[in-house]
């Protein structure tokens, strides 16, 4: 009995315990616990050196298969909509660049380093400049959580993700070339062709909306674009998971951070007097 | 009160100040190039200021996803996901000279897409017969990097947006 009060006590006083630790990174669950930048320790000026000129390779790759908008007055649009939602980034270091690129598949990629492609078809299914953010938003996050190099999982023996990478890139023989060669084989099929992991496209969502959020744009963007997409590709490809679970569980997020009442710019006037001026974004 | 429960309850407060002393200490650094400090964990919330990248705190505790800070003499909070242990990286660049380019068919020394061509130590054709035959366009890729967008710019676009 004497014992059995003493183990009760002591639940007791752990499960009252104020919450002093980061009770969020308990929770595997937790989409901000896998988006902290907290891994950052790991990373050096030199790392994000390697990630960069990956990251080069793979845009490289990808705008030899895609013409770029020739559009420049929408490209600086573009530019101007995605500089405004990197400067509340957590990775000051990259950065980013945004192209428009003519496809008629309606899609955004993007690679290492911060190089973001937007395709002239997506564009058309836009109605406000907010969703054109959270399209950015959600490509961000791919790149500032690194999703590519964790998925490629390029982990050297005892350093960091990236210096596997740094080990290709200085690699002067052939075959350390050829092995570079077809890494960014593999990271151009993981972006046009395989997708993403479902968690990292959640993680992606729900970080999008809170730089929209950071940045002034109407969270609720992302929101709509997605409901209209999954409405358009009812399932079709791998690149996305199913849209309702993934929109339900943005929706979920941004309960949780408070923001899906938020107000905030649309700027539809703006977005369509671009998109009907300048865009002339037609699919192929 | 048993000797037992007095030691559990000894034992309980200090794994409290040890736990608490932990976080507390804690010394972060903002990594955006502005974030916003908010007055509740919302960003729903009151704006109490800014802080440039860098700026460096010492965290009073964490709610959620929110750190919690002293902020011109009140509590506020920033992001978890805008702050980290480590000060932010610097602006990186392309790789620089120090790998130089072995381009023997499309010398572009100057560029900076034939560094990274060229830093593995293949010809663009060794490149292309390397990979699955998927072309790289380094001329396209140099169009992207030429596009730059000036602080002002920037400024007045943000100033004119702000719309529904």
């Amino acid at each position: 009995m004497k014992s059995l009060s003493l183990l009760f006590m002591i639940a007791l006083l752990f499960a009252f315990q104020p919450s002093v630790l980061p009770a969020a990174e308990s929770k595997a669950e937790d989409w901000r616990s896998r988006a902290s930048v907290v891994d950052r320790d790991t990373y050096s000026e030199s790392d994000t050196d390697e990630e960069l000129n990956f990251g080069r390779e793979i845009a490289a790759r990808l705008l030899g298969q895609f013409k770029i908008s020739s559009n420049e007055k929408l490209q600086k649009y573009v530019n101007l909509v995605g500089k405004t939602l990197t400067q509340n980034c957590s990775r000051p270091e990259l950065d980013f660049h945004f192209v428009v690129i003519e496809s008629s598949e309606i899609n955004a990629y993007s690679t290492p380093g911060g190089y973001v492609f937007v395709t002239t078809a997506v564009l058309t299914k836009m109605e406000n400049e907010a969703e054109l953010a959270g399209v950015l938003a959600h490509e961000i996050a791919h790149v500032t959580d690194r999703h590519i190099v964790k998925e490629l999982s390029l982990k050297g023996a005892e350093k960091s993700a990236v210096s596997s990478i740094a080990a290709l890139i200085g690699g002067a023989s052939e075959s350390v070339g050829i092995a570079f060669s077809q890494t960014v084989d593999k990271a151009v099929d993981l972006i046009l062709r395989d997708g993403y992991k479902k968690e990292d496209e959640m993680q992606a969502d729900a970080s999008a909306v809170m730089l929209c959020a950071f940045s002034g744009y109407d969270p609720s963007g992302l929101v709509t674009f997605l409901d209209k997409i999954g409405k358009i590709k009812s399932g079709v490809g791998k690149t996305y998971p199913v849209y309702d679970v993934r929109l339900a569980t943005l929706q979920r997020a941004m309960s949780d951070e408070g923001i899906v009442e938020m107000k905030l710019a649309l700027n539809s006037e703006r977005f369509t007097r671009i998109m009907k001026i300048e865009g002339k974004a037609k699919p192929n | 009160m048993k000797n037992g429960h007095v030691l559990l309850i000894a034992f309980y407060m200090f794994y409290l100040l040890i736990t608490a002393t932990a976080f507390s200490e804690e010394s972060l650094y903002v990594q955006p190039f502005r974030a916003r400090v908010f007055a509740k964990p919302s960003v729903a919330s009151e704006v109490l200021g800014s802080v440039d990248s860098g700026f460096q705190f010492v965290s009073i505790g964490k709610e959620k996803n929110w750190i919690k800070l002293l902020f011109k003499g009140k509590a506020g909070y920033l992001p978890a996901v805008q702050v980290a242990k480590t000060p932010p990286l610097g602006k990186n660049t392309v790789q620089g000279s120090d790998s130089a380019p072995k381009l023997s068919v499309r010398s572009r020394a100057s560029s900076s897409s034939a560094v990274v061509a060229g830093m593995k130590g293949l010809t663009y054709e060794d490149r292309a017969r390397v990979s699955k035959g998927e072309r790289s366009d380094y001329d396209a890729l140099d169009k992207v990097d030429a596009l730059k967008i000036s602080s002002d710019e920037l400024k007045s676009f943000q100033l004119e947006g702000g719309k529904r």
